[in-house]
C-alpha cells in the first residue's frame, strides 16, 4: 500500500466517466442556501423560562461540587452537560418517569438516593446523591438512574484536531501543574506519532474523515482533557470517579514515582479503558465504515490489546510493536483514509505477510492470540 | 504456557519486527523532500519553483506544526516556537503568508506573517479581530487581501465565516457569516478579483457522514452556486490556467474508496467529470500550469509522509485544448 508511485509518474486514467448531477442555487433561496439558524439552545435555571444562563458542574475532589457559567460554544452538538445537567427536566421538580429528582441550585439529587451503588474508592460510596458519579463532563444520566457511558459521542466528534492535538501536548508539557515532561515523553511519544498519523491520513479531519476515529479518539482525549484539568486544580491527589480519568491521572502519579515498566503499565491501562469505552460505545459509526476498514480497525484494535497485554513500549516504536506482537502481523496502514480501491485490507494484509514471512502463522500462534483464542475483548476486561 | 514457549514467542517477535523493519525500510523512498516530516498538506508555488507544506517533525516536538519549504534539506520557515495553521503563496512565488497562534489550543487566536522562502519574517499582521483558521487561505489575484475561513474561538468544530484580510494593515472584514445550514466552508480559491470557488459541508457527526461539496461563491452578492451535487462528497478544490474548470478530490456516494480527482466547469454548465481514478494520497493541489497534481501519502504511523507529483492525462481540457 506504500510507495506505490514513483516521483514523475503519470496517472493516465482520464476515463471520461460522467456524473449524471445537477447544479443548485445555494443562496440565497430557503433551501439548502438558507441562513443558518444559529443553534438555540435550552439553558434553564429554576425552571424552563426562568434564564438562559448555562451551568456546569465543577469537579471537587471531596465529592462536592459548585455550579459555575461555562462560555457558550456555538455551532457544537449540545454538550451532553449542558442537555441534563442543572436542568429541572419537565419543568417541575417532578424528575422524568418517576426516577430521581434534582435540584437545579445545588446540582444535586435531594429527593432520593441513587438507586445504584457507589463505586468503590471513590466519593460516590460517601455520596449516594451524586449525579453521574459526580463527572457531568462526560456522562449524562436523563432517567436518574444510571449514567450513560456513551453520551460523550457528539462532543468527541466535534473535537477539533488543533485540541486534540493540544490534551497531548498539554497532558505531557511543562504546563501541567507537576512536570512530567521528561518522564512522561518516552511512553507517550508513539501515541502522539499514532495521533499525528490519524491526522495526516485524514481519519481525523475538521471537514470530514471517519467519524469512527474522531469519535474514539475523541473520547480518549476528552478524558485527557479531563484527567489533566482535575490535576491542575488538585495537584496529584485528584480524584475522579471516572475510572477512565482516573486511570489518566494514576499515570501521571506513576510517572513521577513509579518505575519504567509500572508507569507504561500505568499508561497502558489508561490507554486501553479510553480506547475500549470508545470501541464499545461507537459500533454504530463502525458499521459506517466500509468492510476493509471495518477489518484494519478491528484488527488494530486486537493488536494494541496485545501490545499493551504484554506491557511492550508505547515509544517512537510503538507502532513497530504493535504491527509485530499482533495476531494479525504485521499490520498493513492504509496510509489515507480511505486507501483501499479494488484491493481489500485483508487481501493486502495477506501480500505482506507472504513477502514478510512465508510460514507466518506457525509464529503468530506462538504469539499467542491465535493460540489462546482469544478475542478483543477478553483482553480490555483485563484492564477493569 | 512453559518457559520454553514464551523464550520461543519472543524470538519469533524479534525475527518478525526485524523483517517488518527491513520490509518498511526497503518500500520506502520517492516523493518531493519531505524526508523527516509528517505533512498534513503541500502547495505548490505560482511560478511552480518550489514547494511548501504544513507538518510536523518525526522527531522532538512533534505536536508542533511547522510551515516547511520541500527540498533535500527540508528547512522550516515558520518563526521557531510558533503553531503554524495554515498558509498560502503570494502571488510572487517568493513570499507566503502563514496563518498561525502562539501556541497549540483554541484559546490562542491566530495571527498573520508574511514569510520569506529563506524564513525570514517580511511583516507581522496583528489582526483586529480573534478567531481560529484551520483551512486553506485564498490569496487574492492582485495580491492585497487575503480571503480565509474562520470559525470562533472553541475547541469544537463548528460553522466558519469568511474573513478578508487587508494584508498591509491586518484589518478584517466578514464577508460573509451567513453559513448555510451550520456548514464549515473551507479552501476557497480565487477564480476572478470577486469569485472564488470554495469546498463546503456540515462537519461529520454521528448522524450524518460528510458531504462536503464545491461551490462558487460571488463576492458582490454573497450568493454560491453548487457545481456538485448531492451524490458526491467534494473536497480540495484547484482552479485550472485561465480560470475555467475547478479540480476537486471526491467519492460518489458513501464510497469512501472510490477517491479521485474530478473536474468540473466553472460555470456550473456541465456535470464533473472524473479526471484520475484513484489517487495514492490526499489534499490534491494542481500544480500552476495545470499539469501535475500534489497529493501527500501519510505513510504508516511515525512514517515520514511523501508527497507525489502526479501528471495530469493529457486528455483534461485545460491542457488538450
Amino acid at each position: 500500500m506504500r510507495g506505490r508511485m514513483g516521483e514523475g509518474e503519470t496517472v493516465t486514467a482520464l476515463t471520461g466517466l460522467e456524473r449524471t448531477g445537477v447544479t443548485a442555487t445555494a443562496r440565497p433561496d430557503a433551501g439548502v442556501g438558507a441562513a443558518r439558524p444559529r443553534s438555540q439552545r435550552c439553558w434553564h435555571r429554576g425552571g424552563p423560562t426562568a434564564t438562559t444562563t448555562p451551568q456546569v458542574l465543577s469537579l471537587q475532589p471531596d465529592g462536592g461540587s459548585t455550579c459555575t457559567t461555562p462560555r457558550k460554544r456555538a455551532g457544537v452538538p449540545l454538550r451532553r452537560s449542558s442537555r441534563t445537567f442543572c436542568t429541572q427536566h419537565g419543568g417541575d421538580r417532578s424528575g422524568i418517569g418517576g426516577s430521581r429528582c434534582r435540584d437545579p441550585t445545588t446540582c444535586t439529587f435531594l429527593t432520593s438516593r441513587d438507586p445504584l451503588d457507589g463505586i468503590d474508592g471513590t466519593p460516590t460510596v460517601a455520596n449516594p446523591y451524586h449525579y453521574v458519579d459526580n463527572n457531568p463532563i462526560n456522562k449524562t444520566d436523563p432517567l436518574g438512574l444510571r449514567p450513560n457511558e456513551c453520551s460523550f459521542k457528539d462532543e468527541a466528534i466535534a473535537l477539533s484536531v488543533e485540541d486534540r492535538q493540544a490534551a497531548m501536548r498539554s497532558f505531557v508539557g511543562r504546563n501541567e501543574a507537576v512536570s512530567a515532561y521528561e518522564n512522561a515523553t518516552p511512553h507517550v511519544s508513539g501515541l502522539m506519532a499514532f495521533t499525528q498519523w490519524e491526522v495526516d491520513s485524514g481519519r481525523l479531519s475538521n471537514t470530514g474523515g471517519s467519524a469512527w476515529w474522531r469519535a474514539v479518539n475523541g473520547g480518549m482525549m476528552l478524558d485527557i482533557r479531563a484527567a489533566g484539568k482535575l490535576i491542575r486544580s488538585n495537584g496529584l491527589s485528584a480524584r475522579s470517579s471516572d475510572p477512565n480519568i482516573q486511570a489518566w491521572i494514576d499515570y501521571q502519579v506513576s510517572a513521577r514515582s513509579g518505575g519504567q515498566a509500572t508507569t507504561q503499565r500505568a499508561l497502558w491501562r489508561a490507554h486501553q479503558l479510553s480506547l475500549h469505552r470508545g470501541v464499545d460505545c461507537f459500533d454504530d459509526l463502525l458499521a459506517r465504515e466500509e468492510g476493509s476498514e471495518q477489518e484494519f480497525i478491528k484488527h488494530v484494535v486486537e493488536n494494541v490489546d496485545i501490545t499493551a497485554l504484554l506491557n511492550f513500549p508505547s515509544d517512537e516504536w510503538g507502532a513497530m510493536t504493535i504491527g509485530a506482537v499482533g495476531k494479525s502481523l504485521p499490520l498493513v496502514w492504509p496510509s489515507f483514509y480511505p486507501d483501499y480501491g479494488d484491493v481489500t485490507w485483508d487481501r493486502a494484509r495477506q501480500a505482506s505477510i507472504a513477502l514478510l514471512l512465508p510460514d507466518f502463522k506457525s509464529y503468530a500462534a506462538l504469539v499467542g492470540a491465535n493460540i489462546l483464542g482469544l478475542d478483543s475483548g477478553w483482553y480490555w476486561k483485563q484492564w477493569r | 504456557m512453559g518457559a520454553g514457549r514464551v523464550i520461543a514467542a519472543c524470538l519469533a517477535v524479534l525475527l518478525v519486527g526485524l523483517g517488518f523493519l527491513l520490509w518498511r525500510q526497503s518500500s520506502g523512498g520517492g516523493g518531493l523532500g519531505s524526508e523527516g516530516w509528517s505533512v498534513t498538506r503541500a502547495l505548490p508555488s505560482p511560478t511552480g519553483s518550489d514547494v511548501a507544506f504544513l507538518g510536523t517533525p518525526r522527531q522532538g516536538d512533534v505536536l508542533r506544526t511547522r510551515l516547511v519549504l520541500a527540498g533535500a534539506d527540508p528547512a522550516e520557515l515558520s518563526p521557531s516556537g510558533v503553531q503554524a495553521r495554515s498558509f498560502a503563496w503570494l502571488p510572487d512565488g517568493e513570499s507566503l503568508l502563514l496563518a498561525y497562534s502562539d501556541d497549540v489550543g483554541s484559546e490562542h487566536p491566530t495571527r498573520f506573517a508574511v514569510i520569506g522562502t529563506d524564513g525570514s519574517v517580511v511583516r507581522r499582521l496583528e489582526p483586529d479581530r480573534q478567531g481560529i483558521v484551520e483551512s486553506g487561505i485564498a490569496i487574492e489575484p492582485d495580491g492585497q487581501r487575503a480571503l480565509l475561513p474562520a470559525r470562533e474561538m472553541s475547541p469544537y468544530i463548528g460553522p466558519t465565516d469568511l474573513w478578508r484580510l487587508d494584508l498591509s494593515t491586518g484589518a478584517v472584514e466578514v464577508v460573509s457569516s451567513e453559513d448555510t445550514d451550520g456548514e464549515a466552508q473551507a479552501w476557497p480559491t480565487f477564480v476572478s478579483q470577486d469569485e472564488v470557488v470554495l469546498a463546503s459541508g456540515k462537519p461529520i457527526s454521528a448522524t450524518e457522514g460528510a458531504n462536503g461539496w464545491i461551490g462558487r461563491l460571488d463576492l458582490e452578492t454573497d450568493s454560491v452556486e453548487r457545481l456538485t451535487d448531492e451524490a458526491m462528497t467534494a473536497d480540495f478544490p484547484s482552479i485550472t490556467p485561465g480560470g475555467e474548470y475547478v479540480v476537486f478530490e471526491a467519492f460518489p456516494g458513501n464510497e469512501r474508496s472510490k477517491r479521485g480527482l474530478w473536474y468540473a466547469p466553472i460555470d456550473g454548465s456541465a456535470a464533473p467529470k472524473l479526471l484520475i481514478e484513484r489517487l495514492p494520497g490526499r489534499a490534491a493541489a494542481l500544480e500552476a500550469d495545470g499539469r501535475s497534481v500534489l497529493v501527500v501519502d501519510a505513510g504508516a504511523p511515525g512514517d515520514a509522509s511523501k508527497i507525489w507529483r502526479l501528471g495530469v492525462p493529457e486528455g483534461a481540457p485545460w491542457i488538450a485544448g
